[in-house]
């Protein structure tokens, strides 16, 4: 019934009203669409609000699978706190990426000083298709204020409307700084993304205190093929894969898709237009269907191994 | 010859040297002059076109000194410029050849000159009109000799006014020393106080400061070519190297250009000045230069004597330029060049961005509000720099093909690194091939997927010592390997050195791990 359809549609959009941090002015949240139809059609509006905080948490812990071995030996990463993983910061490098290029603003990223550990390395955010060239970095101090200190940071960052994006790597956030956030963004109009390097006991749903942010999305690694698969050296990598699940939106539902980053900046050979993104998200197919990659296994599996690995 | 109406009459105002000759002089009627030599050549007297023409030879002159100032139109079609040289000399090898540069210059031109260099204006007045005996074109009264040289010299060469001249010349004065003997008293009294300080200016009792034309500023640069520049291109090149450098000064000092001057100094002796206002102060030069660049390719065809366009053309070359901010304010270090890659930023106002740098970095300090930078390198830690967003540097020109960039990378590259690579313990078990596990940090990796090597050789060009630091890991050929563990992370793995480096046992090679793939 389409009379049904309209008071629905009306309803939500006074529900968004009432749900949105701020006084609500802006009628109509602009969107940033993912590319990907899966994805996009998924979340409320088509794409992940802008003039808004998201929080990308970090799925993958060092101390997920294995315990460490020797304790005495090495220094053991008490948290993933010093640092992001590799497919959270691609995650977030792609989605700054895509909305620098929609907003022709720079990209502000936050993140703690760790002297001699891992930073940003321009060359392999470019290839998630984010301009290192404009980017600023803010590194804050990884003392006991440093929560404190990222989150006026950000916070200036995103009342700032020369900002596109700012991407601020803070662990622990309450639902009143959320908030503070969430109406900076309204009031800046950049997209923020909180990217949350909790570890995976404490990152359950319920473990972690509600924020006012309007997505939380958890990205972690993907091995690039089933188990059984895998257990030959030789075989190649492949695209980035990510098992992303998008744990509460506002206005939507979650779900999980497997995601896969088609890079294809690398293909010197295709001769794509430099000014083109590099890559976009696709969805990983499933396997039966998945075309065979680009760069082949340098050598076929034999049979053999396989059954009697099954075996 | 040039003629102006005088008193009822149009009377010679002043010569040529040839006119000299034929008995013509300044104050004759243009009448009698015509009666003794049909032939002249007569042009109006423009009292204030000859004293444009002396202001613009003056600032000719900052070419040599800052302090250079015009001494006034004198009768018979003089003039003088007084240029205090102190400080200056050296720099064109002494003042003997300073003054012979100088006169040189302006006789090539056209100009008669003399030049007069002692250690008192009004000396050096004196100097230039009256003491040259040998007809010499320069005279330089040397350190301390000028009370001797100047007591010579006939009274007129302490720029008295004539009727004072003529009085004096009625008494029977006739040179500085006869006129010094007197007492001062006296001669107060019967001309007035005039001769006493100008005689105690010429021996140097009392100062006699010259104001120059324009206050010198602080902020001058100049560059002279030993060949003059013609082309267009070549001289807004000078200018911005001019620029660049200005810029540097400026920002060491933390200020920033609001005025700026840029005289062109021309082969015909004449000086092309361009002035630029910023709205607010800056010391950026790509922001300077446009700015002098749209009135540097408006300047007007200068107006010249010259027979043909060829010698114009020459005369119009450019042997020196300077480069002055003229006004300057204090200008803290700021954010430039951030948004110059985004093409459509017009409606946005560019100073938001430097102003949240500027908040950030005031709270968090310079040094941690960083831009990336690329070079060209062959190893991975090297393409990337940083620098302090709000140091005032240019980031090398923004290559608009972003496949030229050295971001580009040709083989997959994390998106984070490990700015010092850490060691690992890794099993290796076929040379040449990657590790089939590594352990880091205490956790052990599985290795199910792994592509490479990529071979990155050490820059030879480089020595440890320059590299500073890391020479550890500087020194050896490297072989990347891209691995994936049984959880699907991805390590940019490498082993240091080539693997027939070690054959033996107890110097196994060394692996090491330096960034995340995504």
């Amino acid at each position: 019934m389409p009379a049904e359809g309209d008071i629905l549609q009306r309803l939500r959009g006074r529900i968004a009203a009432i749900e949105r941090a701020g006084n609500g002015t802006r009628a109509d949240q602009a969107c940033l669409p993912l590319g990907l139809v899966a994805i996009d059609d998924h979340l409320p509006g088509g794409g992940l609000a802008t003039s808004a905080v998201h929080e990308i948490l970090d799925g993958d812990d060092n101390n997920r699978t294995k315990p460490p071995e020797n304790k005495t030996k090495y220094p053991v990463r008490k948290r993933f706190g010093e640092g992001l993983n590799g497919p959270v910061t691609a995650f977030a490098a792609a989605l700054a990426g895509r909305a620098q290029r929609a907003r022709a603003a720079p990209v502000i990223w936050i993140a703690p000083r760790l002297p001699g550990r891992e930073s940003l390395y321009g060359p392999g955010l470019l290839s998630f298709g984010l301009n290192p060239a404009d980017l600023v970095i803010v590194r804050v101090a990884s003392d006991s204020d440093f929560t404190k200190t990222a989150l006026w940071a950000m916070e200036e960052a995103l009342r700032a409307p020369a900002v596109g994006v700012v991407c601020a790597e803070i662990e622990e956030i309450d639902l009143t700084s959320s908030r503070r956030l969430q109406l900076a963004a309204e009031a800046g109009g950049g997209l923020g993304l909180l990217l949350r390097p909790v570890s995976r006991n404490s990152s359950e749903e319920t473990a972690l205190p509600p924020t006012a942010s309007v997505s939380r999305w958890r990205i972690s690694a993907l091995p690039g093929a089933p188990a059984e698969e895998t257990w030959l050296p030789a075989r190649l990598p492949g695209r980035p894969r990510w098992k992303a699940e998008l744990l509460r939106v506002r206005g939507g539902r979650p779900k999980t898709w497997q995601l896969e980053w088609r890079d294809d900046g690398h293909d010197t050979d295709t001769g794509r237009n430099s000014s083109q993104p590099a890559g976009g998200f696709a969805l990983v197919s499933p396997l039966r269907d998945r075309p065979v990659p680009q760069k082949t296994a340098r050598t076929p599996l034999p049979h053999a191994n396989r059954q009697a690995r099954a075996n | 010859m040039l003629a102006a109406p005088e008193g009822g009459a149009i009377r010679l105002s002043a010569v040529t040297l040839m006119a000299q000759k034929a008995g013509l002089f300044p104050g004759q009627t243009l009448a009698d002059a015509r009666a003794l030599s049909p032939e002249l050549a007569v042009h109006d007297h423009d009292p204030g076109g000859d004293a444009a023409a002396l202001d613009a030879l003056a600032d000719w002159c900052r070419r040599y000194t800052p302090w250079a100032a015009p001494s006034g139109l004198e009768s018979g079609g003089a003039a003088g410029l007084w240029l205090d040289i102190s400080g200056c000399a050296h720099l064109f090898g002494g003042e003997v050849a300073m003054l012979d540069d100088l006169t040189g210059r302006l006789a090539r031109v056209g100009y008669t000159v003399r030049a007069g260099l002692a250690d008192t204006t009004g000396a050096a007045w004196a100097a230039a009109r009256f003491g040259h005996p040998t007809k010499a074109v320069t005279i330089i009264m040397a350190a301390g000799k000028h009370p001797q040289m100047l007591a010579h010299l006939p009274i007129a060469a302490l720029r008295l006014p004539p009727d004072t001249l003529d009085g004096l010349d009625r008494l029977g004065l006739r040179n500085i020393a006869d006129l010094a003997a007197l007492p001062r008293a006296g001669l107060a009294r019967r001309f007035g106080e005039l001769p006493a300080r100008r005689l105690d200016q010429a021996f140097g009792q009392i100062d006699e400061p010259i104001s120059p034309r324009a206050p010198a500023p602080v902020w001058r640069l100049r560059t002279a070519f030993p060949e003059a520049l013609g082309r267009e291109e070549d001289i807004a090149a000078a200018v911005r190297n001019l620029a660049e450098a200005l810029c540097n000064r400026l920002a060491r000092a933390e200020r920033g250009a609001r005025r700026l001057e840029l005289c062109l100094y021309r082969v015909a002796g004449r000086v092309d000045t361009i002035e630029a206002g910023t709205s607010r102060a800056s010391r950026d030069p790509d922001h300077l230069m446009r700015l002098l660049k749209e009135q540097l390719d408006r300047l007007p065809e200068p107006p010249t004597s010259a027979p043909d366009p060829l010698s114009a053309a020459a005369e119009a070359m450019v042997e020196t330029l300077t480069l002055a901010a003229i006004g300057t304010e204090p200008l803290h270090m700021t954010q430039t060049g951030i948004v110059t890659s985004f093409p459509n930023d017009t409606e946005r106002d560019p100073d938001a961005l430097e102003q949240l740098v500027d908040r950030l970095s005031g709270r968090l300090g310079a040094n941690n509000v960083r831009r990336f930078s690329a070079r060209e390198s062959h190893l991975p830690e090297r393409v990337q720099t940083s620098t302090p967003a709000l140091v005032d540097r240019r980031p090398e020109p923004a290559t608009n093909n972003s496949s030229e960039s050295p971001w580009k990378p040709t083989l997959p590259r994390p998106p984070r690194l490990l700015t010092r690579p850490e060691l690992v313990e890794a099993v290796a078990p076929v040379p040449d091939d990657p590790p089939v596990m590594f352990r880091w940090r205490g956790h052990l990796h599985r290795i199910t997927r792994a592509e490479g090597p990529e071979r990155i050789a050490p820059e030879w060009w480089r020595t440890p010592d320059a590299a500073g630091g890391n020479t550890v890991l500087d020194d050896d050929t490297r072989d990347y390997y891209r691995v994936e563990d049984e959880d699907g992370r991805r390590f940019w793995l490498y082993r240091d050195g080539l693997y027939d480096r070690h054959r033996n046992a107890d110097d196994p090679p060394k692996w090491y791990l330096h960034g995340f793939f995504g």
